[in-house]
């Protein structure tokens, strides 16, 4: 009886167990997104957003650290085109993992498609490629939804519950709760000598320019590291390339 | 800022994210071997991106430039903090008491 019904569905139970393992595979890693997800909630509030808009920035963007970003830049008062660009350039990372995924949703369903691309986050890709490597394609792909859907909700939840934390008195605490969670992002980034130097001189860009108008010491502080950040690695990505 | 601009931010992050997560994954055809120097390119955003938009929020005060002050050491702590226990949370709590002690003391 249990036979005939897998040969009905074949491979059914599988993509369920593999759907369950990535979920379980994310939980420590959303232990430590609870609190940064909290904080962009925080930063909606803080800067002038209802808790609705605030909702609706992290279920439609859905969008991290740049959803911060662009909180941070409307409450010092930058306009939509400079939000939306330093939203967009933090976000253009999105970029390589769409190029790393699409090997695995090569024969997906367009609705498979689009929900994965939607789900996309950061820490689903190392987990997915790394967990998954010798899995049948449908499989890899049900953990990697496990894997996207628990970090969504967990996203969702905690933002909403930060949002009733930013009308808080603006003590120092909560306005320095956006610094030190960008400064907590940048800090696994600093692996190699090329990102190292790269942030160095956006730093010290964005402070030099700071008086600009319209954020402009923002954007070219970033400008400056990566240019900064290329010039160190070039040489090296031009060997890879040859080899 | 009007609700009508608040929800043309909304609207403008959540279509360009989606179309940046999505082109490779939706678009077969595409190559999905960038080149090595685009790609280094785009691994330097991140880097630069967060160090622009933290370093004058820690070393700014009231427009003038502090080397040593709460914000710079509490920024150090989180750092040391990521550094040895690469934990986003811990990071983030630990950088926050400590900015809200020194503040107090200093």
């Amino acid at each position: 009886m249990t036979e005939a019904r897998q040969d009905a569905d074949p491979g059914g139970g599988s993509s369920r167990r593999a759907l369950r393992s990535g979920a379980i595979a994310m939980l420590p890693i959303l232990i430590g997104i609870a609190p940064f997800a909290a904080v962009a909630g925080l930063a909606g509030t803080h800067n002038g957003f209802t808790v609705l808009e605030t909702a609706a920035f992290s279920l439609f963007a859905y969008a991290g650290a740049a959803q911060v970003a662009a909180l941070d830049l409307i409450g010092n008062g930058a306009g939509a085109g400079v939000v939306i660009a330093t939203a967009l350039i933090i976000n253009v990372r999105f970029i390589v993992y769409s190029a790393t995924l699409a090997p695995m949703f090569s024969d997906a369903s367009l609705k498979q498609r689009v929900a994965g691309s939607y789900l996309l986050v950061d820490h689903a890709i190392p987990l997915t490629l790394t967990r998954t490597a010798e899995w049948a394609r449908r499989d890899k792909i049900a953990f990697y939804f496990g894997a996207c859907l628990v970090f969504w909700c967990t996203w969702q939840i905690c933002s909403f519950v930060g949002s009733f934390l930013g009308s808080l008195p603006n003590t120092g605490v909560v306005a320095f709760a956006v610094p030190i969670s960008f400064l907590a992002l940048l800090a696994p980034q600093l692996a190699d000598r090329p990102r190292l130097f790269a942030a160095i001189v956006a730093g010290v860009v964005a402070v030099a320019g700071a008086d600009l108008p319209a954020n402009l010491g923002m954007m070219l502080g970033t400008f400056a590291g990566i240019a900064t950040g290329v010039a160190f690695g070039w040489r090296a990505a031009g060997e890879k390339s040859a080899s | 800022m009007s609700t009508a601009t608040v929800w043309l931010i909304i609207a403008a992050v959540a279509i360009g994210g989606f179309v940046l997560r999505a082109v490779f994954i939706l678009v077969p055809i595409l190559p999905r071997n960038l080149p090595p120097r685009l790609s280094l390119v785009l691994q330097m955003v991140p880097a630069a991106a967060f160090a622009a938009l933290v370093a004058p929020a820690l070393f700014l005060e009231d427009g003038r430039l502090q080397l040593i002050s709460p914000a710079t050491l509490a920024g150090a702590i989180a750092l040391l903090v990521s550094f040895r226990w690469k934990n986003l949370a811990l990071s983030i709590v630990c950088g926050l008491v400590a900015y809200g002690c020194l503040d107090l003391v200093l």
